[in-house]
């Protein structure tokens, strides 16, 4: 198996090195295009995500059936934000990645409100989509 | 039970591959979401020092990514495909599957064909930091984000999950009105 990466246990790689991995920029290939299309959304939600992630009992963020498409932009602006605040450099400073919290999430959100789409299309609408 | 907040940074990630065509949906099993070559390129794959598999994602889909419960990855050569399967805990039914496209070299990172046994095979989740600046520059963690995956070897997305699962996905499929483009049926003329 040549050309194939190996890792030592304290993470450092061993061998040759491979052609690197396309970058995953997260505003460009989750934030960028949040014109959610409803069928589709529908779609992935009827299809698994509500499996995955089912609404809990009491402490839901929101629930399936009434989340709107300007919350969840919200909470996934929110969820960036307070992740690159907790997490960048995160391995190569060694420490471990955290996990965002639906209360951080939340605490936000009640803080500064929901985007209106206005403010949606403003932010994010035409975030430039080339991976070149 | 994980944290919400993950259900909709799936559910944006997801649309935005498809709106933007680097990702559709199996018409033949549509729990199964195939990743074009371009997008498959986040990831990579490799082996521990102890020879055991990992899939190496990048820390920027962390930890979203891991969020799901991934409980198994299917290798299919035929397809060029790394399968991952996220399944219930309890009921171990299937949630839905991201297919990532791997070259066969890269696929016998997992199992090694003809020379390895899946069912011995285990596949570890690693994570990997990569300088914006410098693409070449890659970071792994000193610890495996998931370990111990089963791995196994399919023919196609028909032997990933139930006859019932498929057949209740693909009417799922045909009631909800997206359009085909969104699906990999080849449209011939």
């Amino acid at each position: 198996m040549k050309d194939m990466i190996v890792v030592k246990p304290d993470g450092t790689q061993v061998g040759s090195n491979t052609a690197p991995p396309l970058y995953f920029d997260f505003e460009r290939e989750v934030l960028s295009n949040p014109s959610m299309n409803n069928k589709l959304a529908q779609f992935f939600i009827t299809m698994g995500l509500k499996q995955a992630f089912p609404n809990k009992q009491g402490k839901n963020l929101f629930t399936w059936e009434d989340i709107m498409p300007n919350q969840m932009v919200t909470y996934v602006s929110s969820y960036h934000l307070i992740n690159d605040k907790l997490n960048k450099g995160a391995i190569s400073n060694g420490r471990s990645v955290m996990p965002i919290l639906d209360s951080q999430i939340k605490d936000r959100q009640e803080r500064l409100g929901f985007f209106s789409p206005r403010e949606i299309e403003t932010r994010y609408f035409g975030g430039g989509r080339s991976r070149s | 039970m994980s944290e919400q907040n993950y259900a909709v940074v799936w559910l944006m990630f997801l649309s935005n591959l498809v709106d933007n065509d680097y990702l559709k949906i199996d018409h033949q099993n549509p729990k199964v979401f195939l990743m074009d070559a371009i997008s498959s390129s986040f990831f990579l794959s490799g082996r521990d020092t102890d020879d055991v598999p990992f899939l190496a994602i990048p820390l920027n889909s962390m930890p979203f990514f891991t969020e799901v419960d991934w409980v198994e990855v299917s290798i299919c050569r035929k397809l060029g495909y790394l399968f991952l399967e996220s399944r219930d805990s309890s009921t171990y039914m299937l949630n839905f599957v991201l297919g990532i496209k791997f070259r066969p070299s890269r696929l016998d990172s997992f199992c090694l064909q003809g020379k390895e046994n899946p069912a011995d095979m285990r596949c570890n989740i690693r994570v990997f930091e990569q300088n914006p600046d410098d693409h070449t520059d890659v970071v792994f963690s000193d610890q495996s984000e998931l370990i111990g995956l089963t791995v196994k070897e399919v023919d196609s997305t028909l032997d990933i999950g139930s006859e019932l699962e498929q057949e209740e996905a693909r009417s799922i499929l045909a009631q909800s009105g997206i359009k085909g483009t969104y699906t990999n049926i080849k449209i011939s003329s």
